[in-house]
């Protein structure tokens, strides 16, 4: 969020979405996912997603072969339909192609990926939101549908896999999620929100706690897996829990809402499927549960450390720790 | 009203003067920008001012040294306006690398009486740029228009506020006669040498400095990244306060300025 212009509170919010790795499985995916993804994080944020603009910057492999180029074609297409259904302009955007070396014998090519950028005015920065729960006794409210979408996931990364089933984006439910949530947060129904990106429901719910130094209690049974509520499938009731706790299912967000406005944010979600799915507490603990059974308990601080660690892509610090 | 008139110096590189200048205009002062050449040949101008403003930046690239040219230049040709200003009851803000600047030219902590450098800020303990929330806590100190006991927290963003003094009889006198007018304090509310709370390692959580007489302050920390209520980090948790905490040293100022 910015306010740009001295005692003015006029404002922007800037959001983006990035995911290549999903690419490795379809350029389509990757490039409506990263749209989506900017747009729900927008929309986390406090951004109007009826005012919206975006820009789509490429980074591309060799395009002179086929198989990248179709990609390319594939993407953008894919980008292009999102786009004229949620309705947000491409204003700009900047291309970097043909990032391929030779290192002997050996082709190394970048995945192909679009990194989305989001940005919307909005009257009032003191309308927006953060991520970070804020009160023990909240309600946390998921909205979207979950689906067994773990391809190119975070959690089939951790462990060794890339997977097949991508993530893909239902265009009209997705401009209906973004809308209703969007309504509901200018309505004050929420207190914080956070879109579901990268490892998911529970990565997005251990964030919002560490920012808050707050614990949660979450029932992954209550999780609307789906189309509308009540109307989940025999094959999404199989979801397993880890499947249900690391998809990345597009279109989604977790919400902290106080219990005497889940009455104003149901009457905002119109069309959308929904459901309370867990509480704030002050126990500093993340307890994940399936129909009361415990079947994860997180100490908020090892979340912390763990969130606070450096990246170790190559694992040169676990090298010199030793 | 007190409308004192302030003057916002300008110089290639100093880049925090817009939101200085709006935070005196917020508490009623009369600011206006004014760039270091026009100084320099319109010394005149300070008579009708009550505020000089040192703001944050890189003033002249911070070459050689952070704020050495600028106060160099300064000194040199404009060092008898400054201190007949300052005598003759003009307060001075600097702010970070203001900070370092007045440092450079000698206007803090001035302990001598005289215009020269006695202490030096240099680079951070981490030995790099540090950009982080801070919590300030204001001691009893000569600075006419900071009381004791103030506490607000505001960003500091710099990579040189590592304050050095030449000796540890130095250091005694800035704490013990009144010199100190900031330090950094931990969440216990103590001062600190303690990393990231201190984010440069300053001995004895030296943050800010006042001088001989009281009307010249400067500061590590930025008040003015943190005068609006939108600027506070965590009003999403505890709503909008009616102003950020930085902006009380601007009022404070200002009523304490001559007009």
């Amino acid at each position: 969020m910015l306010a740009p212009k001295l005692g003015s509170r006029r404002g922007l919010v800037l959001a983006c979405g990035l995911n290549p790795r999903y690419s490795k499985i379809d350029p389509a995916a990757m490039a409506e996912c990263a749209l989506d993804e900017a747009m729900r994080n927008l929309v986390a944020a406090g951004g109007d997603p009826e005012n919206t603009a975006v820009l789509d910057n490429y980074c591309w492999g060799n395009t002179g072969r086929e198989d990248q180029l179709g990609g390319l074609v594939r993407a953008s297409f894919a980008l292009r339909d999102l786009a004229l259904v949620l309705r947000t302009p491409f204003v700009s955007g900047k291309d970097s192609l043909n990032n391929e070396f030779r290192d002997g014998e050996r082709t190394i090519a970048i995945p192909g990926c679009i990194l989305v950028t989001a940005l919307s005015v909005i009257p009032d920065v003191a309308r927006t939101l953060t991520t970070d729960l804020k009160r023990a006794g909240n309600l946390l409210v998921l909205v979207g549908s979950t689906k067994r979408e773990l391809g190119g996931s975070a959690y089939w990364k951790a462990l060794g896999h890339l997977g097949a089933s991508v993530p893909r984006v239902d265009a009209a439910q997705a401009k209906k999620n973004l809308d209703m949530v969007a309504r509901a947060i200018a309505a004050r129904a929420v207190r914080s929100a956070h879109d579901l990106s990268e490892g998911g429901l529970l990565v997005a719910a251990a964030e919002m706690a560490i920012g808050g130094r707050l614990g949660f209690e979450l029932d992954l049974a209550a999780v609307p897996t789906s189309g509308m509520p009540g109307e989940a499938t025999a094959a999404d009731a199989a979801l397993r829990p880890d499947e249900v706790a690391f998809s990345e299912s597009q279109s989604r967000f977790l919400l902290e809402v106080e219990p005497d406005r889940l009455e104003d944010l149901r009457v905002n979600l119109f069309e959308v499927p929904w459901a309370v799915v867990g509480r704030v507490t002050n126990e500093r603990t993340l307890v994940i549960q399936r129909q009361g059974h415990d079947l994860a308990r997180v100490d908020l601080d090892a979340a912390v450390a763990a969130w606070k660690q450096p990246l170790d892509l190559d694992g040169t610090l676990t090298e010199s720790r030793r | 009203m007190n409308t004192p008139h302030v003057l916002v110096l300008r110089a290639p590189g100093i880049n925090c003067e817009r939101e200085t200048l709006d935070a005196f205009a917020r508490v009623g002062a009369r600011p206006e920008f004014v760039h270091v050449k026009r100084l320099l040949g319109e010394p005149e101008l300070l008579t009708r001012a009550a505020i000089l403003v040192f703001p944050g930046g890189f003033a002249y690239g911070d070459d050689i040294a952070a704020g050495r040219v600028l106060a160099t230049e300064l000194r040199a040709r404009l060092g008898d306006r400054l201190l007949a200003f300052v005598d003759g009851g003009g307060l001075v803000l600097g702010i970070c690398n203001g900070f370092q600047a007045l440092v450079r030219l000698g206007l803090l902590p001035r302990m001598s009486g005289e215009l020269r450098q006695e202490v030096t800020l240099t680079y951070n303990l981490s030995n790099h740029y540090e950009c982080r929330w801070v919590t300030l806590r204001s001691c009893q100190s000569r600075c006419v228009f900071v009381p004791d006991g103030w506490t607000m927290r505001c960003p500091a963003a710099h990579g040189e506020g590592l304050l050095l003094t030449s000796d540890a009889q130095q250091r005694s006198m800035l704490a013990h006669e009144g010199y100190v007018v900031f330090r950094y304090v931990d969440g216990q509310g103590h001062a600190t040498e303690a990393y990231p709370a201190n984010p440069n390692g300053s001995p004895d959580g030296i943050a800010g400095l006042t001088d001989l007489s009281g009307r010249v302050l400067g500061l590590m920390p930025h008040p003015d990244r943190a005068y609006l209520p939108h600027h506070m980090p965590d009003w999403q948790r505890h709503g909008l306060a009616p102003a950020g905490d930085g902006l009380v040293l601007f009022e404070s100022m200002v009523k304490a300025a001559n007009v």
